[in-house]
Formats: C-alpha cells, sequence, structure tokens
C-alpha cells in the first residue's frame, strides 16, 4: 500500500522542486518570520506577501487547490481565537454581529491571527509539498539540527506506513469475522488493536535496534552530507530576499 | 582458519524459553553450510551469536578465531547479519542511506562509501534505486536491497535467516541466482526450511529443540522433508 500523507506531489518536477532543501527552508522560514512581524498597520504589505505566495505556488506546479484544502488545518485554531473575540475589549467602535458585540480593535486581531496564521501554514505547505521528506530533513540536518533528531523523525517517516499498514489490516481481520457489531464492543476491539499495535511496533523497535548494531551502529548516529548548491539556488536567492524584504518595508 | 566454531552454546531468552540447548557447529572458510530446521528450532538466535548481538550464556563462540565477549566490534566488520524480515533491516528512509549505513559506521570516508553503495545495490541488480523509499519497493526488491545493506560492509562472512521466505517462485528463482554467485569467494550460513536454497550449500546440518541434531545431505532435501513428514527426526 502506498501513503502520501506527508509529502504528497513533493516529487514532482518543477524549479521549485529542484532546488537546495537549505535555501527552500531558509527562504519559507524567513517568509513566516517576516509575514508573522509585519504589523496589521500596513495591510497592502500583506497582499504583497500573498502575490509572492502565489507566485510560488504556479512556480510550484502543486495543485492551489491541494495546498488551501491543506492549510484549513489553521480553521479551528483561528476559529477559536474567534469564539473569544466578543469578550475582548478595545477602542475604535464596534460592530453588532447578531447578539454579540465585537470592537473593532478585536476584529483586527481576528484578521491578524487568521492571515498569519493562514500565510505560514501556506509557506509551509508550499515547502513540503515540494520536498521529499528526506531531502527536507538532510537539509535541517545540515543547518544544524542535531542527527539525534533527525534520526528519529527519519525513523517515523519509515515505520509510519508501517504502522498504519498493519493497523489497516488488523481493522481488515476484525470486520472480515465480525461484520456486526455493537459500538461499544467495537471500541473494545479497537482498543485491544491499539494495544497489539503498540507491542508489535515496540517488537520492531527492538529487532530494527539488532539490524542497526549489527551493522556497526554504536550510539553515535553518522551521515553523509550530500548536498550541493547550485547556480538555480543561487538565482532563486538572489530574487526571493530582495523580494520579500521589499516587500516588508514598502 | 575457522570462520565459526560453536561448542555446547546455550542460551534461554528472559520468559524462560530454552532456545539453544547444547549446538556444536563448525564453518570453514569458503564453505557454504545450511542449518536446517523447523520454526522455532533455534536458528534465529543461534544466528544473533555469530555477530555478537547475543553472548554466549554458557559454551563459547569463535568467528574467525575471535571471541565476541572481548569486543564485537571487529566481528560485525567480519559478519554481516541479514535479518529475516526485510522491514526490520532497512530502517532508513531511503536505498541510498541504507546500504550506506554500514560502512559509514564502519567509518569509512564518503568516497569509499559511496564507491561501496554502487557496487553492493550492482550486485544485487538494484542499481538505480537509490532515491526510493523502502516502502515503495516489492518485498523482492526489498530482500535484495537488504542483502546489499551488508555486502557493502565487503563481509567475509555472509549469515542470511530464511532469504527465500515469503517470495514467488519467479522472484525466489532470481534470489538463489544470486544467491548462487555471492557465495563466490565467500563464506555462506543460512538457515531456512528452503530445499532448493540447501542445495546450493557445501553442507547442511539438521537444528531440532536447540541442538544441531546431525549432519544432513545437501542434495537429499526431498527425503529430510519426507522423514520429517513421518515424524521423524522433526518436531
Amino acid at each position: 500500500m502506498k501513503h502520501h500523507f506527508l509529502d504528497q506531489y513533493s516529487d514532482r518536477a518543477s524549479c521549485l522542486h529542484s532546488l537546495d532543501p537549505r535555501v527552500k527552508i531558509l527562504a519559507f522560514l524567513s517568509l513566516v518570520v517576516v509575514v508573522v512581524l509585519t504589523p496589521l498597520t500596513h495591510p497592502h504589505r500583506f497582499l504583497l506577501y500573498a502575490l509572492l505566495l502565489v507566485a510560488l505556488v504556479l512556480l510550484s506546479r502543486v495543485p492551489p487547490g491541494f495546498l488551501l484544502r491543506r492549510s484549513a488545518v489553521v480553521l479551528p485554531f483561528v476559529g477559536l481565537v474567534a469564539a473569544g473575540l466578543p469578550f475582548l475589549g478595545g477602542s475604535g467602535g464596534s460592530y453588532n454581529l447578531g447578539p454579540f458585540h465585537v470592537t473593532r480593535s478585536a476584529l483586527l486581531i481576528f484578521v491578524n491571527v487568521l492571515l498569519k496564521a493562514w500565510f505560514s501554514v501556506m509557506a509551509m505547505g508550499l515547502l513540503v509539498s515540494t520536498t521529499p521528506f528526506t531531502r527536507l530533513l538532510r537539509g535541517f540536518q545540515s543547518l544544524g539540527l542535531p542527527a539525534l533528531f533527525t534520526t528519529l523523525l527519519s525513523f517515523m517517516y519509515r515505520y509510519l506506513y508501517l504502522l498504519t499498514d498493519e493497523f489497516e489490516r488488523m481493522a481488515m481481520a476484525r470486520d472480515s469475522r465480525a461484520w456486526r457489531m455493537g459500538r461499544l464492543e467495537r471500541m473494545r476491539i479497537t482498543g485491544n488493536m491499539v494495544g497489539a499495535a503498540f507491542l508489535r511496533s515496540y517488537e520492531r523497535g527492538e529487532r530494527v535496534y539488532l539490524a542497526m548494531r549489527a551493522r556497526g551502529f554504536d550510539g553515535r548516529i553518522r551521515v553523509m552530507r550530500e548536498l550541493r548548491m547550485g547556480r538555480s539556488d543561487a538565482l532563486f536567492l538572489s530574487l526571493f530576499f530582495p523580494l520579500l524584504l521589499s516587500a516588508a518595508v514598502i | 582458519m575457522r570462520a565459526v566454531e560453536i561448542r555446547n552454546l546455550h542460551y534461554t531468552y528472559p520468559d524462560g524459553t530454552r532456545a539453544l540447548r547444547g549446538v556444536n557447529l563448525e564453518v570453514e572458510e569458503g564453505e557454504s553450510v545450511f542449518l536446517m530446521g523447523p520454526n522455532g528450532s533455534g536458528k534465529s538466535t543461534l544466528l544473533l551469536h555469530l555477530n555478537g548481538l547475543l553472548l554466549p550464556q554458557r559454551g563459547r563462540v569463535r568467528v574467525f578465531g575471535l571471541d565476541p565477549r572481548n569486543g564485537v566490534g571487529e566481528i560485525r566488520r567480519r559478519v554481516g547479519l541479514v535479518f529475516q524480515d526485510p522491514d526490520d533491516q532497512l530502517f532508513m528512509p531511503t536505498v541510498f542511506e541504507d546500504v550506506a549505513f554500514g560502512p559509514l559506521h564502519l567509518g569509512l570516508e564518503e568516497g569509499e562509501v559511496r564507491r561501496r553503495v554502487r557496487k553492493a545495490l550492482g550486485e544485487v541488480g538494484m542499481r538505480g534505486f537509490e532515491k526510493r523509499s523502502p516502502q515503495h519497493l516489492s518485498y523482492g526488491e526489498r530482500k535484495r536491497v537488504a542483502i546489499a545493506t551488508v555486502l557493502s560492509m565487503d563481509p567475509q562472512l555472509l549469515v542470511l535467516d530464511e532469504p527465500t521466505l515469503g517470495l514467488d517462485p519467479w522472484v525466489r528463482g532470481r534470489l538463489l541466482s544470486l544467491l548462487r554467485r555471492l557465495r563466490r569467494g565467500r563464506t555462506l550460513l543460512m538457515a531456512g526450511h528452503d530445499g532448493e536454497l540447501m542445495e546450493l550449500c557445501d553442507r547442511a546440518y539438521l537444528l531440532r529443540r536447540g541442538r544441531v541434531e546431525r549432519e544432513i545431505d545437501p542434495s537429499a532435501w526431498r527425503e529430510e522433508i519426507e522423514i520429517g513428514g513421518r515424524g521423524r527426526g522433526y518436531r
């Protein structure tokens, strides 16, 4: 079975895909930082950021609909902020929204949170959709993230699929033998399955550790540095950062 | 020199399972030996001793004359152990990184690691798969990459636990001819119950209930399975 819930579209070919992961990490993280630090008193800047994002999306050839759907993960959080709005005070007049009164400054806070969260998630979604997970990890590693951390993440990436496969097989085995089941019974059995999945992955972990030691692992993780920046990376950097910075100061 | 010398080896798991009860086994350098044994006979436990992953509780183990109790580094350098389940063996996110894991942890420099990976993948016919993730390979492909992950360490002794288990006849046939090629110039120790696999070895032993019961004729596997079916010699 193939799963692609982490880095779908990351194996496509576009000029954004072919960039060095470090370049993309730096670029997209700076975009997030700049967006978050921009005060809402300059709304036109957000328009420029949006244009920059749109340009990047077009360059990446990742379907915009996919990125938009994925960026919907911010909605619950923004919704949480929205739920608190009527209780915020502040000046600048207020609006009547049904039974609630919302002040202008509270509304500004809401727009602020919505735009910043949404732009950031779009930027990160674009990063993940244009960089295979393994290259992303290698990028983070050569930018200084400890090898222990990246190795743990790479194990997660490797075995998450196996674990979901295993769980799906167990669910199939359950459904093939018990297709009429009360909700309580179903929950009980699912609980057992979670326990079994835990035990299996624990045992898998033990065997993987043996396999690592058999090949000379002694507790110190060694990795290869095999990223190389090219001319297109330099070109991208020399276009992206001036654009981002000018958008941030205009 | 003897590649493997095992005398009266015992091993009991913490839960009380007595996996090995006095194993004796010798493997000369350059020969290929097959350990035939039913499920649960102690094959895998025995193989873990060859790489110092388990240390003898009783009895003695020598691998190329080295005692694993005096350090396992050199033993692991010389012995390549391929586990039964390729999903245990392949733990890195890409084929390249997995095959490079062993050489990197031997402390080789990057150019040499690259050369070794290329050679090992070539030997198992998996060149061109470097950037693929193990989860996107077929079972047979994963088996071959798993073998490459130890070939890249250039082991003198290659130990394989049930290499043909769970393969369809076509993939199995390719793996058998790969193993036939790999045995040249190497010492090979394999465990399992695949008759044709046994046939390509110089010698074979029957392992049963934690003991090497007797030597068997590698070409006579049909008769052995026949005997086993009648309940003599096997569990």
